[in-house]
């Protein structure tokens, strides 16, 4: 694999939306403070979803809001046409299916890494040991970890942690990743190889929604790009829009501090 | 060499220096008992000696004691010499001449006993109640004439002794047998009385084994002051000193095995401690549980309010005052025992304790770590079960094994409701022998020791939880 392969963008957007948010509302202290102010966004199957803003724009929130970490105050998400914000849905299974990667990774520090990825499976989808740690091993063996099954966190790097964090959720086979800024806790060089991890996973296909800060990033990777300020989507489209020409004042502002 | 090196040399030469010290105290010590075991200057004269034991001879019958002080009058004691025993000891042997008090009674013995027995009857069949007193006053006069009538005149030789005791007069000590020696076979008579469980009257066998007034009536006609004489201990100072202990840690622990009391209070401490940390873990792990689960969701209401008020109640008020209460007012009247009612009084009480500790264990788990199991799916009951709880209870483990050990502690108060834990051994200890020291420098001992033996264990178990962190 190697970074030069240019990236397929998948033209998807005759399918259904994978995810669909719908005036997503999030208010805190009794309607005070705006997270969410009403964003609404369709994910379709195969794409990148980059979504970028300054700090305090409500993009974290946006997206834990997509697998309920952030129980939302208003408006719907329809995870493949089932609203997952009514309460009588089961949201741990649509959970199974939404594989999350955290900016401080959270891997459990009391397991191995192996048995931080068999967990779920084996206890969720009643998988076999053999076959949840073989799909582990596999996917270990891809990110270049597979030496590292037997160690527990606290003997690897941040960027070794992180590419832990990624496979242990695609141990779950999910429809869609959630990506929360996943590079910023981590010292400067550990930030590529953990992009290449990234990468490859949006050229194997995998449904994707980044909240990031590289720019070099949703520049080449992201099939589209979502911008957001004071809880709110203020601008979206191809990587080239953005970037090369935007239209709020807002984004440009933005765009000129952090290029 | 380097600073290091140097500063260990130094510690070495100072310990060494204290050790050398305390060889040289220990040294004086045994010298100055030495010094002091030298024999005094007191002598002993047949003089003396035949002054003391005269002055004793008449102390010895008490003033209704007629039998008693006739025999005392016609006992007289000669000293025949004075000689140097061993070490701080004189020999005095005395010739003496007396009333064969032994063969009297002997001889009459029946006699006695069925005149007695007989008056006792009497005064019974009159409608009074007899007491010893009565018996004696009977009694005694029918042994007097019979002491007066026949001639039981004895004599022989023994031997007495004076010990120095580095005091001003030297001690006199007369052993139990020369006693009984010169004054005709006493003792002998006392005791026989006091063992004689069946008597003969008119041919007829009475069992008097129950009757003690009956027998304390006619013992009380031999009455002499107790002469209770030991052997004085003519070591020196220290090793009285040393005796003294050795005694007192005999009279205390060896004797009809008291160390079995301590033996079960240890068994029944550990006990109690066991299962009330089980209880309380339990208890905890459940209080703890609701708190943060009311904290984190806002459910379970109602079930926090009581959490709430269990650990405030509990940690609001004395131990002791919570172990009466359980027991006395509780658990006493519904007939539940001693020691289920200290577990569970103990056991309310760590768990109050513990859930505490564990509610802090759980809160210092990273939200991050919730967030990533339910982000795989798990719901909120299993990824604490998984994820949260392995991770707090390792936190915690050096915490819960502190509380082990004040509870350990803490279980003293358990003798109140009359427990048979180890303070409650020392206690029963004290209350047989009469010492202080011992049983309770022992009962504080075995705490310490168990607590110093956990508090070790405790240690290891942190470092290899540490080390598995790395």
């Amino acid at each position: 694999m190697s970074d030069k392969t240019p990236i397929k963008q998948n033209d998807t957007r005759e399918n259904q939306p994978v995810i669909r948010v719908c005036d997503l509302q999030k208010h805190y202290n009794d309607g005070s403070v705006h997270a969410l102010d009403g964003v609404s966004a369709e994910i379709y199957p195969g794409e990148v979803a980059v979504v970028i803003g300054p700090s305090g724009s409500g993009k974290s929130t946006f997206l834990r809001s997509l697998n309920l970490l952030e129980e939302p105050t208003g408006g719907q998400i329809f995870v493949n046409g089932v609203d997952i914000t009514d309460r009588r849905v089961n949201i741990n299974l649509h959970r199974q299916k939404m594989g999350m990667v955290f900016q401080h990774f959270n891997l459990f520090p009391h397991m191995t890494i192996l048995r931080n990825m068999t967990l779920a499976p084996m206890k969720l989808l009643k998988k076999s040991r053999e076959e949840a740690e073989a799909l582990a091993m596999e996917l270990l063996d891809k990110v270049g970890l597979a030496d590292r099954a037997y160690a527990y966190p606290s003997q690897l790097s941040g960027g070794q942690k992180q590419r832990v964090a990624i496979v242990r959720a695609l141990c779950m086979q999910p429809d869609v990743m959630l990506f929360d800024e996943p590079t910023s806790a981590l010292d400067p060089e550990m930030v590529g190889e953990v992009l290449e991890v990234m990468k490859s996973l949006a050229r194997d296909g995998m449904t994707m929604i980044v909240v990031t800060h590289e720019m070099g990033f949703a520049r080449e990777v992201g099939s589209r790009v979502i911008f957001m300020a004071e809880g709110r989507i203020i601008e979206e489209g191809t990587p080239e829009e953005i970037f090369g020409s935007p239209k709020s004042d807002r984004l440009q502002s933005f765009l000129a501090k952090v290029l | 060499m380097n600073k290091l090196e140097i500063q260990k040399k130094k510690r070495r030469i100072i310990n060494l220096c204290l050790v050398g010290l305390c060889v040289l105290i220990l040294a004086g010590f045994i010298l100055a008992d030495q010094l002091a075991n030298r024999k005094t200057t007191v002598t002993v004269t047949a003089a003396t000696a035949q002054t003391q034991l005269t002055e004793l001879l008449e102390s010895l019958p008490t003033a209704v004691a007629k039998c008693s002080k006739y025999v005392v009058e016609h006992t007289g004691i000669e000293v025949l010499s004075v000689e140097d025993g061993v070490a701080r000891e004189f020999v005095v042997k005395v010739k003496y001449e007396t009333l064969d008090v032994a063969a009297m009674y002997e001889a009459n013995k029946e006699a006695i006993f069925s005149m007695a027995w007989e008056y006792a009857e009497g005064v019974k069949a009159a409608g009074k109640k007899v007491n010893a007193t009565l018996i004696q006053i009977q009694v005694q006069n029918f042994i007097l004439e019979k002491l007066q009538n026949e001639d039981w005149k004895k004599s022989g030789e023994c031997e007495i002794y004076f010990y120095d005791v580095r005091a001003e007069k030297p001690v006199m000590y007369i052993s139990d047998e020369a006693l009984n020696n010169l004054l005709g076979g006493y003792v002998a008579v006392k005791e026989d009385i006091k063992a004689t469980t069946e008597i003969t009257v008119d041919g007829e066998i009475i069992s008097i084994a129950s009757d003690n007034t009956f027998r304390n009536g006619i013992n009380q006609c031999f009455g002499l002051v107790n002469y209770d004489a030991e052997r004085p201990d003519t070591s020196s100072p220290l090793q009285q000193k040393w005796n003294g202990i050795k005694a007192d840690f005999h009279k205390n622990f060896i004797e009809q095995n008291r160390w079995l009391y301590i033996l079960e209070g240890i068994g029944n401490t550990l006990a109690l401690t066991g299962l009330s940390l089980l209880l309380g873990i339990f208890l905890g792990l459940l209080t703890a549980i609701v708190r943060v689960v009311f904290e984190k969701t806002g459910k379970l209401y109602y079930l926090d309010r009581i959490a709430r008020v269990y650990v405030s109640l509990i940690r609001g008020t004395p131990l002791m005052v919570q172990l009466l209460i359980i027991y006395f007012v509780l658990l006493l009247p519904i007939g539940i025992e001693k020691f289920p009612a200290a577990v569970l009084c103990f056991g309310l009480n760590s768990g109050a304790y513990v859930s505490e500790i564990i509610r802090g264990g759980i809160m210092s788990v990273d939200a991050g770590q919730t967030e990533a199991g339910r982000s795989l799916g798990f719901g909120y009951g299993a990824t604490m079960f998984h994820i949260v709880m392995p991770q707090a209870f390792k936190a915690v483990l050096p915490a819960l094994c502190n509380e082990f050990i004040s509870l350990l502690k803490e279980t003293s108060v358990a003798f109140y409701i009359g427990v048979a834990d180890l303070t409650r051994a020392g206690i029963k200890i004290r209350s047989i022998t009469y010492s202080n020291f011992m049983p309770l420098v022992a009962v504080a001992l075995v705490y310490l020791i168990m607590v110093l033996i956990l508090t070790k264990l405790v240690g290891v178990l942190e470092r290899r939880l540490r080390k598995s962190e790395r």
